[in-house]
């Protein structure tokens, strides 16, 4: 290891991340279904459907299109996957959107975001971006608003 | 070994000596902008740790997906909440199209946790503003019959001044101390330098 030298981040240059909102997704799901696995849990639940707001997106989320698929941990940790399909207000374009992350009994419940959308299409911009979204589940937990934010 | 400042001048071009010691701050906080909204909470990041990579060698197989062999040789890990090493040949960015490499990293107190490491590269003009997104190898020429496969090659230097990628790291870390990297959300961004050929990450967790 003596040959490495420790560089510093050539953060001045570039800039720190920012995060940007963009909008948030209201969605509504359906009862979860809790299942042991030889592996662990899984806490499943589909998505009724829910309505986008904010500058960047306006829409629904398409009915009964996916959900949330978490691994449970034995710790109680929800290992999210979820994925479900969008569609835009304006265009109709359909965007498929995959969630990583995790929800913490703590309460923490943050997301990676993957979005999908026509490359030549008016939501493009969303493809080649990274995303994070914090999550907040109503009391009930029949539903969860979505919050994401672009990391430029 | 070289001495920090002439290394950081040989590699860094213009910069001058006294912008060198600006390069250590890293900002710490990272909040989200305001929004008009109540509804819309703050995302909040704050910054985790560094990690350099060296490479020595890069292999780009011309399979209909393209496969990439880039092998970490090591590199250092810093920052207020890890240090350690990058263990030699732990791991690699076994990309196809995108960046997935996995590296395996150990901890000071000799702690080994796997990072799958997601990333897309995004050339940057000189203003630091995004220009396009690419792929991390040269296209290779067509071949002729006889010619066997040119697979190793020499990373280029970025197309622009400065290639950056941002990041999205899993880790898996044991039982103990770092486990809080399981269940954290992270964020990161990339440098890549030649000569040597080294990236430069740096995580914030999401708070």
């Amino acid at each position: 290891m003596q040959e490495f030298i420790l560089p510093a981040v050539d953060t001045k240059t570039l800039g720190a991340p920012k995060f940007e909102y963009a909008f948030q997704i209201h969605a509504r799901f359906e009862p979860a279904t809790q299942t042991k696995t030889t592996r662990g849990g899984r806490y499943m639940r589909g998505i009724a459907g829910g309505k986008i707001t904010g500058p960047r997106l306006t829409g629904e989320v398409y009915p009964n299109s996916g959900g949330d698929f978490s691994f449970v941990e034995r710790d109680g940790v929800h290992e999210l996957n979820a994925r479900f399909m969008l569609r835009a207000a304006d265009t109709g374009e359909w965007i498929y959107v995959e969630h990583r992350g995790y929800r913490r009994p703590d309460g923490y419940y943050r997301i990676q975001a993957q979005f999908d959308a026509d490359k030549q299409g008016k939501y493009q911009s969303l493809n080649n971006a990274m995303w994070l979204a914090s999550a907040q589940e109503s009391k009930d937990g029949a539903e969860v608003t979505f919050t994401y934010f672009e990391v430029v | 070994m070289i001495d920090r400042r002439d290394f950081m001048i040989a590699s860094l071009g213009a910069l001058s000596a006294s912008s060198l010691d600006a390069l250590a701050d890293e900002p710490l906080l990272i909040s989200s902008n305001a929004v008009n909204d109540p509804s819309v909470p703050t995302l909040r990041a704050r910054y985790a740790f560094s990690v350099s990579v060296f490479f020595k060698e890069r292999i780009m197989i011309e399979s209909p997906r393209r496969r990439a062999y880039v092998p970490a040789m090591g590199g250092e890990i810093w920052g207020p909440r890890l240090t350690g090493r990058v263990v030699p040949y732990g791991g690699a960015d076994y990309g196809s199209g995108g960046l997935v490499a996995q590296y395996l990293f150990q901890a000071s107190d000799g702690a080994l946790i796997y990072i799958t490491n997601y990333a897309s590269i995004l050339n940057v003009d000189d203003d630091g503003k995004q220009v396009s997104w690419s792929g991390d190898a040269p296209p290779t020429a067509r071949r002729k019959p006889d010619e066997p496969p040119q697979q190793a090659f020499v990373s280029r230097p970025p197309d622009r001044k400065h290639q950056r990628f941002r990041t999205m790291p899993i880790f898996d870390a044991p039982v103990g101390k770092h486990a809080w990297l399981n269940r954290t959300v992270f964020v990161g961004h990339g440098v890549r330098h030649v000569d040597p050929d080294h990236s430069i990450f740096t995580y914030y967790e999401v708070l």
